[in-house]
Order: structure tokens, then sequence, then C-alpha cells
């Protein structure tokens, strides 16, 4: 009977194994293709990052003439921006994929992915990379870095910033595939898509503070756009066990949720067969 | 038990069709929707082993019964059973036992050496890092690609990037292999190299190989089985050989002859051509035995030589769609 | 005479087709829209909540209804011509415009014609959109005959210069293997000066004097209708609009002749 548990747990053992090794090599394929092209790597990256500072010197203008909005400086503008950016980046770099969905659907290219023993989503997530995303990183540990000192952020709170920034990136990644999922019943619906995707980046960047009544909660519950920057930024700066609970509901929430859509959608796949793809 | 079983299967699309004349702001409004059925319940078996070829023209279907049978599509209606399972409903666990091969979609990366892919082939299918190496050696030696084997592969030709996408579909020793026109686009000598391959593939492991193609040369040198397919209906169903044993009735008789000609005339014989010293004939082997043809002619006429050919498998088959669609 | 209306008839073909391509995925067409609303709505919830949380009625004469208009204004510009960048860009990266050069038509003027064709039919609807948008919530600042004529062509003007702007960006591809960091570069340095963000009536002084002179701010003047409402004030906006208009098409035209010689020398 124990000999029976063992063996089960250590075939679980191999099959987490199997299925962690797999992710490595997909997500080191997936960076190494993009490295083929090295001197434009480079240019992108460095160039994203410095575009990125032109939020911070809006900003900076911004605060000059309003000083806070309600109760944020300009030094929390800089750590939003860096949360965003680092949570945009970093999900956008190992897993463009998802924001690619529409148009593998569009174009029938779910195919090679259907075929293969694994989970056609997660596949798909890794595919791609977008290069100038890692420049979006790299902007936002920085800023993060100086968050933590101009902010003064405890020792505790620092180290709780991973656990908000994975939770973060969960929260987005669901929301990007929900949106794009919308072409298995709509076809050709990517600017549909794109819309669905600014209004979840767009108002992120935005002083979170200045969201309040009903437009805070659509932007929490129906479009998560201060989930994934505004409200772990607050929970740094006033320590709130609520806000931290939420996020981790609705990272679970919008990761299922996703799941749920995609699998839904798979059964209407048409392969590109006859959805209008030229 | 048969390892393909497809059970009044079929595949209906939902096609919204623009009125001719809807532009701009119209278009918004005037839509039609049209059911198309394009795989009408077809029923079929395929056992361990079998080398099986799908054709048909154009939109008749067959791309979209392959892609129901590995589990890219979902069927409107039927069943089937591939390797044991479900396509659609075990998809991940049917996809161990089979590979797969689209001519017209890369599964491989473009930018990186086929090599990595494979690595990657290799953890998707959860092969041991020692079970790999020896299947893989042995797949590059039959395919023969050590050479490009670390070059990117947009820097291989054609016909080398098919054989490496068949490489990956191979890697896990499939019981199936499903091919959508694999030698699309290649030349003579790449077409004949791939068939080889496919064939010895066929021998050594006893591999079951499931085709489309357009190339009847795919069909006459693979598949020892032929199914014809039209607008998503299943028409011929049999051994290859007996398609041009059951539908060649008709035969071409090239003769030349010694002296000038005068006035050829022949019943019951289609005349293709009259030259000067030659005619090409065609004869319906069930309105005319063949052997008195020749006779006549060797009675009548003094000849220098003469040609009896039967029609090519592809102009069998577009009689057999004419046929179909009269 | 002959020869001149077959020219006509051949843009005006283009104009309707690219009209057509509008509204062929009405999903899309939406889409944009939407995306447009968004982002004036954001700029109606965050500014007039700082002026109400700092106790301000206006700043520098200009009050929150206008601060919010001229935004929108300014965002009307930024939804022209947003794939021409995208379009000739590629069209040189991937050697493609190789093919165009022995068309009887001259590359540039289509993708200007194909862009200045979408033009009436956008800015009614994107009108209506504010008027809609703004109208309800904010009300409609007033607006002296003067400025609503200012308006007009500051407007069509602008939407020009813009799509001159994007072409000249997109032509730096025969000399860069990929141009994108200069448009970003462009883009971004323009936020400050064009009051993409930030209305410039409300900013310091110099950024005022730097939006009259940098080109890649003028397409956008029509933000500053409430800063600068005389006669004199906007005609001097218009000549500086023109003034651009003619400098840069000439540039264009010199450099897109510079960069098919070295296509051509090049083979791509």
């Amino acid at each position: 009977m124990v000999l029976k548990k063992y063996r089960l747990t250590e075939a679980k053992m191999k099959e987490f194994k199997n299925q962690i090794r797999w992710l490595l090599e997909l997500i080191k394929l997936n960076i190494k293709s993009n490295l083929e092209y090295r001197t434009s790597f480079w240019m992108q990256v460095v160039g994203m990052a410095i575009n990125n500072c032109a939020f911070l010197v809006v900003w900076y203008l911004f605060f000059q003439i309003f000083h806070s909005v309600n109760g944020w400086k300009y030094q929390d503008m800089i750590g939003l921006n860096g949360f965003v950016s680092a949570v945009f980046g970093l999900c956008f770099f190992v897993a463009y994929g998802m924001r690619r969905i529409s148009k593998y659907i569009t174009f029938g290219q779910l195919d090679a992915y259907l075929v293969l023993p694994k989970s056609p989503l997660i596949q798909i997530l890794f595919a791609e990379s977008y290069v100038s995303a890692l420049g979006d990183l790299l902007f936002g540990i920085i800023s993060l870095v100086i968050y933590c000192f101009i902010a003064h952020l405890s020792l505790g709170t620092i180290i709780l910033l991973p656990i908000l920034f994975i939770l973060a990136c969960c929260t987005f990644t669901g929301f990007n595939i929900v949106g794009e999922a919308i072409a298995f019943w709509i076809p050709n619906s990517n600017e549909l898509t794109d819309a669905l995707f600014e209004f979840m980046l767009g108002p992120s960047l935005y002083p979170n503070s200045a969201f309040t009544g009903a437009i805070r909660i659509i932007f929490t519950f129906i479009i998560p756009a201060i989930v994934v920057g505004g409200m772990p930024v607050n929970i740094l700066l006033k320590m709130n066990p609520w806000q931290i609970i939420l996020m981790i509901c609705l990272s679970i929430f919008w990761l299922l949720l996703a799941k749920f859509i995609f699998d839904q959608g798979l059964k209407r796949y048409e392969s590109g067969n006859l959805t209008g793809a030229h | 038990m048969p390892q393909i079983i497809l059970e009044n299967l079929t595949k209906e699309f939902h096609l919204k069709i623009k009125k001719p004349g809807a532009h701009g702001w119209k278009s918004l409004f005037q839509n039609e929707k049209k059911i198309i059925s394009a795989v009408d319940q077809i029923s079929f078996t395929v056992d361990k082993g079998e080398t099986v070829a799908l054709i048909g023209p154009n939109g008749a279907g067959k791309s979209t019964i392959i892609k129901m049978l590995t589990g890219i599509l979902f069927p409107t209606s039927g069943t089937a059973s591939v390797a044991g399972f479900s396509p659609w409903q075990e998809r991940q666990k049917m996809a161990f036992k089979i590979g797969t091969v689209f001519g017209q979609k890369s599964q491989l990366s473009f930018h990186l050496p086929a090599i990595d892919s494979f690595r990657l082939f290799g953890r998707i299918y959860e092969l041991d890092d020692a079970v790999y190496e020896k299947r893989l050696q042995e797949l590059v030696t039959i395919f023969n690609v050590q050479e490009f084997l670390g070059q990117p592969l947009r820097k291989l030709s054609l016909g080398q990037r098919m054989r490496c996408e068949i490489i990956a579909s191979l890697l896990h020793n499939p019981e199936i292999i499903f091919l959508d026109e694999p030698t699309i686009g290649l030349d003579v000598v790449a077409k004949r190299e791939l068939r080889d391959v496919l064939r010895s593939l066929n021998k050594q492991w006893n591999t079951t190989i499931f085709l489309t193609s357009h190339d009847t040369g795919d069909i006459e040198a693979l598949c020892k089985r032929t199914i014809i397919i039209n607008y998503g209906k299943m028409i011929y169903d049999d051994l290859t050989q007996n398609l041009q044993r059951k539908y060649i009735t008709i035969k071409r008789i090239y003769v030349r002859f010694e002296d000038k000609l005068e006035g050829f005339q022949m019943q019951d014989v289609t005349i293709l051509n009259i030259g000067r010293y030659g005619v090409s004939l065609e004869v319906d082997t069930s309105k005319r035995n063949i052997r008195s043809v020749l006779e006549e002619i060797i009675r009548k006429y003094s000849i220098v030589d003469i040609n009896i050919e039967d029609p090519s498998l592809e102009e069998i088959i577009s009689n057999i769609y004419q046929k179909a669609n009269e | 005479m002959n020869n001149w209306y077959k020219k006509l008839k051949k843009y005006q073909e283009i104009i309707r087709i690219s009209n057509n391509e509008m509204f062929a995925s009405p999903g899309n067409f939406i889409g944009r829209i939407v995306i447009f609303c968004l982002r004036i709505s954001l700029f109606g919830i965050i500014y007039p909540y700082v002026f109400k949380s700092s106790n301000l009625t206006s700043i520098n004469g200009i009050s929150v209804i206008q601060i919010v208009w001229s935004l929108a204004l300014v965002q009307i510009i930024y939804q022209f011509s947003r794939k021409t960048y995208q379009d000739i860009r590629d069209e040189i990266m991937s050697g493609q415009i190789e093919t165009k050069l022995n068309k009887p038509y001259s590359f540039l003027n289509f993708v200007f014609v194909d862009a200045m064709g979408k033009m009436p039919i956008q800015a009614i609807i994107y009108a209506v959109t504010i008027v809609l948008l703004l109208g309800t919530v904010f009300g409609i600042p007033h607006f002296t005959f003067v400025q609503i004529i200012g308006l007009i062509i500051l407007f069509i003007l602008g939407v020009i210069l813009f799509t001159l702007n994007m072409i000249l960006l997109a032509i730096c591809a025969f000399w860069m293997e990929n141009p994108d960091p200069v448009y970003w570069i462009i883009g971004k340095l323009s936020w400050f000066v064009n009051g993409t963000f930030i209305p410039l009536a409300i900013l310091p002084a110099s950024f005022r004097t730097i939006a009259t002179y940098f080109p890649f701010s003028a397409p956008f003047f029509l933000g500053r209708i409430f800063e600068i409402s005389t006669l004199t004030g906007i005609s001097q906006l218009i000549i500086i609009q023109l003034i651009w208009i003619v400098v840069f098409a000439f540039i264009i035209k010199y450099l897109y002749r510079l960069g098919i010689k070295k296509v051509s020398i090049n083979g791509g």
C-alpha cells in the first residue's frame, strides 16, 4: 500500500520533471531564435528602455503642475510605471504568444500545436518573444529599484514585491488570452482585441489613485487595469492584506477563465479553412 | 482491431457570403450565411501497416478529414478513433502515437537549426535523452541530413526542409504518420528521395502511412490503397492497382506504317490523329476487343512499329472526378 | 485634358477602395473608435479629478473643459495615417517596393492619396464621437466663429502634415535596417511639445515656444485653439503649417528619389 503510493508520487514527479524540462527548452529556443539577429536585438532593447523614460518625464511635468493626486506623489508614478513595464516586459519577452493567439486562429496556425501531446495554449504562449519587451523589463526593474529607495520601502514590503509581481503577471496573461480568444468566435477581430488590450494597459499607466467609485470597480473587476500596477503599488505603500487576497483571487480567476474560454473556442476552430483568411 | 476507424464523419462550415455589390457601409449589414458540408458521412477503416492515399480535387475535403483525424478540427457529427483514441476528446494522448507533416505549414523554427527544434520535440514527446539520441541518429542516417543539421532552417532548400519536418514527426516512433501534401513544391529528385524514405519507413517499422496528395506519383510509389473524395463524399476505396484495372477500359494504339497512308478507316475505334505515315487510335475495350483491332491493322497494312499504352493514373482519376460530377 | 481626367479617375478609385477597406471589417473599425473614446475618457477622468482636489478652476486662463477638449482634439490627429508609416516601412524593408517602381503611378502619391481619401468620413465620425462623448459629460466649450474656421483649417492641414511626417520617418528605412527607434524617439519627443498628455497652455512658456517651431508638433496645432484664439494667432499657426507642408513635401520627394536609386543600384 505504502509502496503503491510511493510509486504514484514517483510517476507524478517524473511527469512534473518532464513538463519543466519541456517548458525550459521552449523558452530557451524562443529567446535563442531572437538572438539570431543580435544587432537589431540590442538596438530595440535599448531603444525601448529610453523610450519608456518619456513617460516619466510626462508625469514629472504633470506633477509639477498638480503636486499630488489623491495621496500619490511623483515618486509613486515611478513605482507604477516601473511595475507595469516590468509585468508587460516579462510577459511579452518570454510569452509574446499571448498577443498572437488571434492571428494563429485566423490563419490556421494552431494546427502545428494541436497535433503535439502538450497543451496548445502553453505552447503558443511561449512560442514567440517580443524583443523590445526586454527593454521594458530592464526599465521596469531599474525603476522599481529606484522606487524602493526613494519611497523608503521596508524590507518586508520589498520581499512582498516579487509575489505581487507574479500575481500581476498571471492576471495580465489571463486577460490577454481571453481578449485574443475572441477570434474563435469573430474572425478578423484583431483591432477589437487590440482595443481590449488598450483598455487594460492604457489606464494602468495613469495615476491610479484618481480612479474612484464605479470607475475603480470597472478597472478592478471587469478590466484588470488597476490590478496589474496600481493595486500592487498601493500594497507596497500601505500594507493591506485584503488587497493581497483580492489579487490572488483575481489572478486565479483570470487564468481559469482564459483556459476555459480557449478550450471552448478550440471546438469552433476552423484551421483557417473558411474563416476568410487570405 | 483497425488502427483508424471513421464512422459517418461529417464536418460543416458556416460561411458568410457578401452580397455582390455590397460595399462600404452596406457590407456592415448585408451578409448571408451558408452552410457547406466539407465532409459528408465518411466511413472507412485502416489497419496497422497500411499505406493509404486520400485524394480528390481542391476543396474536396481531404485536408478537413486529415485535420479531424489528427485532432485539429472538431467534427459536426460522427465518430472516429485513431490508435484507440478519440482524436478530439483524447487529443494529447493520441498525439504520442501519431506523427504529422503538413506540407504547407512548418513545425520547425524558421530561424534556428533543425537540431534545436528536434531537441524541443524530444522534450514535447517526453523522450529520455538516451532514447532520443539513438532515435535521432537512426533518422538522421535514413534521411541523410547530417550535413545541414546545424544550419538555420531558412538557409535550407525546400526538399531538405521537408526531410527535417518528417524527422521531427518521427522522433517518438509513431504508429501512424499523417502527411498532408508532403511533396508540394518539391522538385523531381527531392520527391523521389522523399518517397523512397517513406517507403523504407513503412517496411522497417511497419508505420501506417496516411497521406493526401495532388501528385499521382506519390500514390503510385507509396500507397497500396487509394480513397477518393469528391464534394465531401467518398467515391472510391480500393487497392491502387485495382484503380487501373477497373477504370482502364481504354487503350491507346500508336501505329507507324511503311507506306504513305491514304484514307484510313476503322469501325468502333476513335481516331485521335492521322499523319502521313502513322495514326493514333483509342479503343474502348468494352465496345471492341483489342485483339480484333490489332488483327485488322496487321491484315490491312504493312506496319513498321506499334505501341499500346494505358492512360496515366492522372487521367484515370480525372475521369473518375468527371463521372462523379455528372 | 483627357490625360488629366484619367489620372484623376485612377486616384478616385484608390480613394473609393480605401474607404471600402475601412468598413470591410466592422469589428476593427469599431475597435478603433472604442480605443479613441477610452483615451479621451481617461483624460476626462484624471483632469477633472486633479482640478477638483487641488481646488482649481483654471490654469493660465484655461478651464478643465477646455483642457479635456484640447487633449481630445490632439488625439484625433493620431487617428489618421496610423498605418501609413508601417505600410511604407514594410514595403521598403521587405524589398517589395521594387515591384511598385514599374507601375504607372507614383508609389508615394498612392500612399498619400490613400491616407487622404479616408480623411473626410473619419473626420466626421470622430467629430461626432467627441461631441457626443465630451458634449454630454462636460458640455461644449464656447467657440468663436474665428476659432471654428481656424479649427477646421488647422485640422485639414494638420492631417496632411502628419501624413507627411509619417512618410518621412518611414522612408528612413532606405538607409536603416529598421527605422523604428527613430520613429519612437521622434514620437516621444513630440509628446512634450504637441499636447498629447498635457495641453501646452498649462506648460511653461518655453515648451510653447519649442512647440511653435518643432516640425513634428505642428500637425497638432488644433489642440492650441483655446490658448491661441485670435485671428492673427491662428493665422500664424496656419502659415507655419503651410510652410512645413511645402518643406516636408520637397524633402520627401528628394529623399525618395535618392532611396529609389539606392535600391535599383544595389538590387534591394
